[in-house]
């Protein structure tokens, strides 16, 4: 099932925009991404260590830093790259359709 | 076989022994801890938990052996295949008053279950005396005060932690306990009995007494070993002990030639990288600009750079007129340091704008409006 998220330019390069479950029906929040080489990517928005919102995090490269505790993971496979977060976050497929986002959920 | 013998479970530890084997180390790796599985220390004052940092099983599937006993003894390895890592941590430093053992620490996970036991068991409003309002020190007294125990705090100090925080996110974040409802006091603690202690000359019962005056380099066996030890024991850039170069030591234990010793969470991880750089021989990136966190009374504070060299401080307020971040200047005008309250991205903007050298103008350092991603990536757009 997919999920009309609008525009993909309302997410500037190195920003992030919440899909809040309570929108697109998903299982949980998920945070879509606008990465540093022009892909938009897609996980889950609350962090796996503790409640934060990867959506507010630092995106830099291909990689969001937590807000609260530093923690980064893979936008392309939400592998978690240091600690304090040991799981890794899980992903969705987002795919730009016509200048729209299109989130797989 | 080569081998890898780490000595100490905590963060810089337990971040090797997952380094080696993210990278394909084919040795032997084991861990040696008299606390058994690994677990995270910064939530101990935070929350008084013990969080491990992975299950007992992640160590069976990767091959890593965990023995829990406590090394007195160690020979320095004699195969250049071989290598001693000393992650040994530090000790609470004790009051050197008479009844010092009447005061508890809050240092272990041990100690962390037992004084959440006897707040979460004991009666509503008992008595906790906490002596020095260091990062430990505050973050229990607001945990305890959370938990509905009548909390005391001593310090030495009307702005403890000025030299991390800068003084004035420092008095700003010592008065706040006071608006929590904790009785916060400046004063010399003399003299300790099991449930009272004399503060510059006044009386203050309580069933629970907690010293939180920082802590030392834990050196006992790098000493015994011969290894150099000045203020932690002496390592090179490639965390290599001066004296051997089969023993690396890493962490809040270790200090590196010239530089003060990093006792932070993020320095002994960036430690454990290098060091799996220098035993698998591969390139070690460097550390990054110090940061650090902590939680107290629901505010998250964090300190990016290093205070203690700056000579002038700017103060950002929020629209309530509170001081939101202080950045710290050195000598010569450049962005050294930054401390905040709830900054959200301020600490990552000011962790790159520090790192690549990049001094933002008074103005936009003052001015709430201008938001951290505008700060840190000014010369990107």
């Amino acid at each position: 099932m997919s999920y009309q998220v609008g525009p993909a330019e309302q997410i500037s390069r190195g920003d992030a925009l919440l899909v809040p479950a309570s929108d697109s029906g998903a299982s949980e929040d998920i945070a879509i991404f606008h990465a540093a080489d022009g892909n938009f990517y897609a996980l889950q928005d609350e962090c796996p260590h503790e409640i934060a919102s990867l959506s507010d995090g630092w995106v830099e490269g291909c990689e969001v830093e937590c807000p609260l505790h530093a923690s980064t993971f893979d936008l392309k496979s939400g592998k978690v790259q240091c600690l304090p977060a040991t799981d890794d976050a899980r992903t969705y497929k987002v795919a730009v359709v016509d200048g729209n986002l299109e989130l797989d959920i | 076989m080569p081998s890898v013998h780490i000595v100490g479970g905590g963060v810089a530890g337990f971040t090797l022994a997952r380094e080696l084997v993210n990278k394909g180390y084919s040795g032997s790796i084991k861990i040696s801890d008299p606390e058994g599985l690994p677990y995270d220390r910064p939530p101990l004052s935070k929350s008084l938990q013990r969080e491990h940092f992975v299950p007992l099983s992640w160590f069976e599937e990767h091959g890593v052996g965990l023995v829990q006993e406590s090394v007195t003894e160690l020979s320095v390895p004699t195969e250049p295949d071989d290598w001693v890592v000393l992650a040994t941590g530090t000790t609470p430093n004790k009051l050197q008053v008479p009844g010092t053992e009447y005061a508890r620490s809050l240092h272990s996970g041990e100690d962390a279950v037992f004084l959440s036991s006897m707040l979460e068991d004991g009666m509503f409003g008992q008595r906790v005396l906490i002596i020095g309002a260091g990062l430990v020190g505050a973050e229990f007294a607001a945990t305890a005060k959370m938990l509905g125990a009548q909390v005391t705090l001593v310090s030495s100090s009307s702005a403890p932690l000025s030299k991390v925080l800068g003084t004035d996110m420092a008095t700003a974040l010592h008065a706040e306990h006071s608006r929590r409802g904790i009785t916060s006091m400046t004063g010399a603690v003399t003299e300790l009995g099991p449930t009272h202690a004399m503060v510059s000359g006044r009386r203050i019962d309580a069933e629970i007494i907690v010293a939180a005056i920082g802590v030392t380099a834990e050196t006992t066996l790098a000493a015994d070993m011969g290894l150099e030890i000045n203020d932690g024991i002496v390592v090179d850039e490639s965390l290599r002990t001066t004296s051997q170069r089969q023993v690396l030591a890493i962490g809040d234990a270790a200090r590196m030639v010239q530089r003060p010793r990093a006792v932070h969470w993020e320095a002994a991880m960036e430690d454990a990288a290098i060091a799996a750089a220098t035993i698998m021989g591969t390139e070690a990136t460097a550390h990054s600009v110090p940061w650090f966190w902590s939680d107290r009374h629901d505010s998250h504070v964090e300190t990016v750079g290093d205070f203690g060299k700056a000579s002038r401080t700017i103060s950002r307020l929020n629209r309530r007129g509170q001081l939101q971040v202080l950045f710290g200047l050195d000598e010569s005008g450049s962005l050294i340091a930054a401390s905040m309250v709830d900054g959200g991205l301020m600490s990552k903007a000011v962790k790159r704008l520090i790192a690549r050298g990049v001094t933002p103008s008074i103005e936009e350092l003052r001015d709430p409006l201008v938001g951290p991603r505008d700060l840190g990536r000014q010369d990107q757009t």
